[in-house]
């Protein structure tokens, strides 16, 4: 006899195998009577598996890590929360995109802030009045000529093409 | 397995936590306590690997610990527990971490003395016929689908109910008792002639 059962309702009476319409069906289904009782040794089998005793340092270590992460500065704790989303493609992908998008539109805000200052600046030299300069910029000024003109004397190359400049 | 009920009481153990949220540490050290041994034992047999349970099973009472602060008993506490045990689980077995143990899955038992949890003294056969079944059922085990994997052991070993186990697997429990009616399914037909 085939079952007429759909997925569903078979695994609701094999997971219910003691139930009275589970029973009531085996009685009539002889497929799924064969299907439970392999159920039943199935679980039997899987009884089997025993698993050791846990560690005499398991509680330990747990309390020595539990230690730890209380000593962590808040900014660690707050990267061990983050760094799992860093592990899924798609919202890393998404946390640089939108790390991009910020940083396209700072650049772009402070070409438009460096732009208005320059066009300030611009103005306010045409408009300033002249500085004047005090007496020790000045010999500042001429100190720093007076050092460069040293320099140059002391480089040959620029020597060279001095000589090659005045020949000509 | 009709017969399966909670393993906890969870408003004993969701009282529990909220007095740790309060910062009593002896609530916590009860509901470590209580919940270790069964949730190392569904991480051992999820990663098959006992030193790798032990040291994602710290990872989950931690993460209860930190999480303290912010616990509202929503849901049962095992449900909760086992949920964060099962993400850590099925996140190492999806990074492919466990490649090397299940090379090592038909050589030896991964260091663990087998049959230390018999008191008789097993014949030489006797002890190899359980080791060869034992080894049949974890490949068998390790072979399902890892949602599959985690609804079998949480029905099977922690005797939790359809809706706990949907709670944990965050699906509906139609949708776990079809993922439990596959799993035996093919277990059935891998272990057949063990029965």
């Amino acid at each position: 006899m085939k079952c007429g059962l759909k997925e569903a309702e078979k695994a609701e009476l094999l997971l219910q195998h003691t139930s009275v319409a589970a029973v009531l069906h085996f009685e009539l289904c002889p497929s799924c009577r064969d299907s439970s009782l392999s159920q039943v040794a199935l679980w039997k089998s899987l009884d089997a598996w025993s698993v050791p005793e846990v560690s005499s340092g398991f509680n330990r270590t747990l309390y020595a890590k539990i230690d730890a992460a209380s000593a962590e500065p808040w900014y660690e704790r707050l990267a061990a929360v983050i760094r799992p989303a860093f592990a899924q493609p798609s919202i890393a992908l998404g946390l640089a995109g939108i790390v991009l998008a910020i940083g396209f539109v700072l650049d772009h805000q402070s070409t438009a802030v460096f732009t208005a200052a320059s066009t300030r600046s611009h103005a306010s030299l045409q408009v300033a009045p002249a500085v004047p300069v005090s007496g020790v910029e000045a010999e500042q000024v001429e100190k720093t000529l007076d050092d460069l003109e040293m320099l140059r004397q002391f480089d040959p190359a620029s020597e060279e093409k001095e000589n090659a400049s005045k020949s000509m | 397995m009709s017969s399966m009920g909670p393993t906890t009481v969870p408003d004993t153990d969701a009282q529990l936590m909220l007095r740790v949220r309060d910062g009593d540490g002896a609530s916590f050290a009860l509901l470590l306590e209580k919940h270790r041994t069964s949730v190392i034992h569904f991480l051992y047999r999820m990663v098959q690997d006992f030193a790798i349970a032990e040291e994602l099973g710290q990872e989950v009472f931690l993460r209860v610990y930190r999480s303290r602060a912010t616990y509202e008993p929503t849901a049962k506490f095992t449900t909760w527990l086992f949920r964060i045990a099962t993400h850590l689980a099925l996140n190492w077995l999806r990074d492919g971490k466990n490649e090397r143990n299940q090379e090592r899955l038909d050589q030896d038992t991964d260091g663990v003395p087998v049959l230390q949890v018999s008191d008789r003294k097993p014949s030489v056969e006797s002890r190899m016929v359980y080791e060869v079944k034992l080894n049949e059922i974890r490949g068998a085990i390790a072979a399902l689908p890892d949602k599959q994997r985690a609804a079998v052991l949480m029905h099977k070993y922690d005797e939790m109910e359809y809706s706990q186990i949907a709670g944990v697997l965050s699906c509906s429990e139609s949708a776990v008792k079809s993922l439990l009616f596959r799993a035996y399914e093919t277990l059935r037909a891998r272990l057949a002639h063990m029965a």
